[in-house]
Formats: C-alpha cells, structure tokens, sequence
C-alpha cells in the first residue's frame, strides 16, 4: 500500500517505525511522521470530504492546515484537519457528513435539483403550511455540516478547577502543614502555597496547590480532581 | 411573520431554560415563573431531571461546580433568523414608501430656536438632518440609533444618561445538531444555542468597561470557554470560529428610553442594552403612535426621557436587564480572568457546605416539590423575606445577586 511514495525522499518520515491507523472502518499503513491525509493518499485514497451543498466528493486541496477539503473525524474529535494532524497508531479516523458512506452519498442526489437551490433559497421556501415549519426545521437540520459531538467523551484536563475543601489553609509552610495536622479525622483540607511542598503535603492527605494566588487554582499533586 | 413579510425569517420556538444553580435562583425562577403564567405565558419550573431529558447534553450531576438543580422553562422560548428579520422589514418598508439610505453617515441634526450653542438643545425644534449625502429637511427626526445613541441625540443638543459597553458573543465551527433548546445560565453569565446549521452560538454578560471598541478579548473566550464545559462537558473538542463584540447602550436603570425629548419634534427609541431586538417591532408601532398623535401610548410612557431627572426609574423586570445589572454594576468587584473567587460573591452562586450538592427536587422548598409543576394563584413570594432579614444581599428581581449563603446555612 505504499506504492505512491517515492522512495529515499521525505525526510518528516521514519520509515523504520510502521503502524496502522483506521480509515473509515478499513486499516490504512503510515510511517512515524505521516499526517492523516499523506498517509491516506500514499495508501491510494483521494477522497476525504465531501461538499456542503451538493455532496461532491472532494480530494487535496491545499494539503495544509487550511485545507477545507480535508476536514475529518478523529475518534470523538469533529472538524479535525487531516492534512495537519499527525496520524498515530490506532487512530479512527472518520470522514464527516456522508451517509451511507464516503463512496456513496446520498445527499449527493441534491446536484440534481441544483438549479432550484439557488444561495439563500431557504429564505424563500418553507414557509408554507406555516404549521410545518418544525417539521421542515428538523430536516434542514439534518443538513447541518461538520463532524459529530460524543457527549460522552472523557472531560479533558484543565489548568484550572473549583474545589470545595471544608478547611482552607492559605500557606503550606510547617504552620500551614501544621494547622492540617492539628484538626482530626480525615478532613479534605487545601494548602495553598506560593512553594511546591507535594512529598510532605501528599503524605498528610492534604491537596497542596500552587500557584501564583488564590485565583490559580493549579493542578494539585496529590489525587486528581474529579472537575475542573 | 415569514408570510407577513415574505422572507422564511427561520423562527425556531425550540423550548428556552433559565438554569438554577442554588436553591436562591431556583426560587427566583419559580418567582418569575408565577409572574410569566400570571400574564398569560406558557412557563413553568422543572427539576434537573426534566432539564436532562430536555437537553441530554447538560451534565446535571451533583458532583459539578456549579451543580444544576433546575431550570426556568419557556416551551415557546426560541431562536430567530435576525438578519432575515431585518430584510424582511427592510424589504417591507421600502415597499410602502420608506426610503432607506445606507452608506450615509449622520453628521449632524439640524435645530433651531434651542438654548444651547447653535440654536440647539432644549426650547428647539428639529428641522432636519445633515448627511455625508446632503441635507434633509424634516420636521420630525426620530434616533434610533443603537451603540451610538447619546452621540447622535447630542448632535440634538440632548444629553442621554447613557453608558455604551461592548457585548461580545462567539460561535463555533459546524457540527451535527445535538443540541435542541436555548440554554441560559445566569449565574455562570453564559447562553448557549445551535442553529440549524450546526453552529454553536455562545455569549455572555457585557463587558465592564464602558467603551465604543469592538474588539474580542482573550479573557472573554477563556472565561466563556470555562463556563459553558462545566455545563457540556462534552463539547470540549469543538473549536471556536470566530468571535465578535457589540455595543450596548445601558441606562441608568437598564430600561430604554422612549417618547420625547425637550427638542421639539426630536424623538428617541434608545437605549436598549442588550435586549432591543425583541422588542423593537412593538416599540416602533409605538413611538409611531407617540409621533403622530402627539402623546406617549400608555405602554412607553413611563419609558420617557424625563424619568431620570423626575425620579421615576423604571423597574424593568426583564431578564436581559437583569443580566446587565449585575455585569454591569459590579465589574469592578470582579476579578479579572476569573470567576471562582468574588470579593463579595454577590455576581456568583454562593460557596456552600460539601454535601449539600443535591440536585433535583430534592432541594425545592415544599410547595414545588410536592407539585411539581406550580398553578397560577400559587404566590410563592411568602418564602422571600427571610433570607432579606438574614441580612443577605438579595432582591427579588435578580437571579445574579444571590445571598451570601451563611457557611452553616443559615440563610437557607
């Protein structure tokens, strides 16, 4: 599958290290260093997107950042641009807005009634029934362009986050750490410093952040954050 | 509308909540809720489980920051096509004879016979319009003008109490369409809908500096950015298209400013902070009346230029005004970046105890829990004056400026 590469060139590759990553369903060979899309292409894919309106099929355009043509799924993530990102071992890449499939379209089938789609048409249709407007809406909708959202996909992590501890101590010097020893029970208690103490502050069972003040709450150390 | 003025203006009644993060903003939604089916509006109060089932993407869990205990729900609450609206009235309006100039900037207003410098200002009567394109003679000049309105109405000579403040809103790339109603968190100062064409339409509280730039900020985007995963955690990976800013015009008293002013045959229909849009069609026909019978209609006349300098501020119980009071009023009070700290925590639900994160009924104060759904007739004013004789800064009208909840709850 590599019969479009020229050889000995392309220094951004590491031919030494192969994986595989999947397109649409099927397994697609990449060396260490490929985008999505140059690992698509050297496999003999030309297609990746298709247009808004009339469904047609798109290949490379730009074949950087910018390309529009080239806009694709990656595992949760929607409008990702495959002629930039890297591929990775494993790696599920989609392409966005096609049914059945990327082959064959059916909303390709809107070409035959261009000439009626004129821009803007939708301002000057689906207003009668005026009682269909919902039901029209709902199908316009579908329409929509763009990759889909996984709503339950893992939160990412944040710099920032809001905790809720019963007993603040502003300070995580030996005072501060001392005011933790001193309350009894295991109370969750944060130790704001200005210093990183995490050996001493982790082995008390405090969350010790820190930062530059109290509106940085910073990744603590200790166990992570259920929210950010 | 669309068959009105022939133009698909694309109105969605898609369901709008109000979310509340507290039992103090759940109550004021049950409050307003009341007032809403007291005037005739299909409006109730629903517990984070129907909020789930409306808006599947809403983690309503009780482990968030800012955990979601219920929501204010107008099923006819919606989104519009806004610039199609505008067509459509322009269109309109050219057609039974309004001339409508674009690219042609007002200069000055034409006044004689006034007190101040060049016959203008109070006595006066207008007699026109310069332009970029000329003079226009009229009788009658009428300044609707939004995020330059005290600028224009000073060509008049007339000083407007008014502040222009930038709104920024932000919209992200298309995705498939997920999300169904108009979410509105006031406690969190952000809305979130999704048009038709896939696009998610984020905004917030306007900006706390008074200045005609509409520039984006940074801090906007990471404050909105903030704000909205706590509620959809989900859209973490959708990337932002494209941001924008507006100017508002804020009155003293966040209400417009409609009817006469002391230049004779000057009018004003300004002010609008950043609620103008829904009610503009209804405030023209009645400045129009206003014009021609000589008399404010009783619907704006305690909406007059004079209110400000008679005592008579309008207590404008509308929610977009509410959402400017507390931006507007405490930016000061705010941190910059930040919302997790506040030095009075008046802008931001209060801190409460651990443990007390329950969601759902399960926090309601009995008469809604036991219901459910509140009928009209069922005041639930009552359960307000302890928490103002707890001593907390709370009023009646606003969600924003919740009590400052005791740690041990005393308050609640």
């Amino acid at each position: 599958m590599t019969s479009r590469r020229a050889s000995g060139i392309g220094a951004a590759l590491n031919r030494d290290v192969p994986f595989t990553f999947r397109w649409n369903g099927s397994r697609v060979s990449a060396f260490d260093g490929d985008t999505v899309v140059s690992a698509l292409l050297a496999g003999g894919h030309d297609v990746f997107s298709r247009s808004m309106k009339y469904h047609r099929p798109w290949g490379v355009l730009t074949a950087d950042y910018w390309d529009p043509n080239c806009i694709v799924q990656v595992g949760p993530e929607p409008n990702v641009r495959g002629a930039h990102r890297l591929a990775t071992p494993g790696m599920d890449v989609l392409a966005q807005n096609v049914w059945p499939s990327l082959r064959y379209d059916i909303k390709a089938a809107n070409a035959l009634v261009g000439r009626f789609l004129t821009p803007g048409f939708y301002y000057k249709t689906f207003m009668q029934p005026r009682l269909l407007w919902p039901a029209y809406e709902r199908v316009l909708a579908t329409f929509a362009p763009g990759g889909t959202v996984d709503l339950d996909a893992e939160r990412p992590r944040c710099d920032t986050r809001f905790a809720h501890p019963d007993v603040l101590v502003a300070g995580g010097g030996p005072a501060g750490l001392a005011a933790r020893w001193r309350r009894p029970g295991p109370v969750p208690t944060c130790c704001w410093s200005s210093t990183a103490t995490p050996s001493v502050a982790t082995c008390c069972g405090a969350v010790p952040t820190t930062g530059a003040g109290p509106r940085s709450w910073r990744r603590p150390f200790g166990p992570p954050a259920s929210r950010c | 509308m669309s068959a009105e003025l022939n133009l698909n203006v694309m109105f969605s009644q898609r369901g709008h909540l109000t979310l509340a993060h507290s039992d103090a903003a759940l109550r004021t939604m049950r409050w307003r809720a009341e007032v809403n089916v007291l005037e005739g509006v299909d409006s109730r109060v629903i517990d984070a489980g129907e909020v789930k089932a409306l808006v599947p993407s809403l983690d309503v869990s009780p482990r968030t920051a800012h955990p979601i205990l219920g929501a204010l729900y107008h099923p006819p609450g919606g989104i519009i096509r806004h610039d199609a609206v505008v067509w459509g009235y322009g269109r309109a309006a050219a057609a039974l004879g309004v001339e409508l100039h674009q690219e042609t900037e007002v200069s000055d207003i034409l006044v004689a016979g006034g007190d101040g410098p060049d016959g203008k200002g109070p006595g006066g009567r207008v007699t026109g319009v310069r332009t970029s394109r000329g003079d226009i003679n009229a009788p009658v000049v009428v300044n609707c003008a939004a995020g330059w309105a005290s600028i224009v109405a000073a060509m008049a000579g007339v000083a407007l109490p008014i502040t222009t403040t930038p709104l920024q809103a932000a919209v992200t790339e298309p995705v498939k369409v997920f999300l169904s109603a108009v979410v509105v968190s006031g406690s969190l100062h952000v809305y979130v809908s999704q048009t038709d064409r896939g696009e998610l339409v984020f905004g917030a509280a306007v900006d706390p500096v008074a200045t005609y730039s509409t520039r984006g900020s940074l801090e906007f985007v990471e404050g909105l950015a903030g704000n909205i995963l706590q509620l959809m955690p989900g859209i973490a990976r959708v990337r932002l298209l494209r941001q924008w800013a507006g100017l508002c015009d804020m009155t003293p008293d966040y209400s417009p400013v409609m009817g006469r002013t002391p230049v004779d045959g000057f009018f004003v229909d300004v002010g609008w902070g950043t609620y103008g849009f829904k009610a503009g069609p209804v405030s023209g026909e009645q400045l129009a009346a206003c014009i021609a019978t000589g008399r404010a209609p009783a619907l704006i006349a305690a909406f007059d230029l004079a209110r400000f300098t008679e005592d008579r501020l309008v207590g404008e119980k509308g929610a977009a005004a509410v959402g400017t009071d507390a931006a507007g009023r405490l930016p000061s009070l705010r941190p910059p970046g930040r919302r997790g700290l506040s030095l009075l925590g008046r802008d931001q639900p209060a801190a409460r105890p651990r443990g007390h994160h329950r969601p759902g009924v399960a926090n309601l104060p009995a008469p809604a829990c036991q219901r459910g759904r509140l009928a009209a007739g069922d005041l639930v004013l009552p359960s307000l004056p302890p928490a103002r004789r707890a001593g907390a800064q709370h009023t009646l009208t606003n969600e924003f400026r919740e009590p400052v909840v005791d740690p041990r709850g005393a308050v609640e």
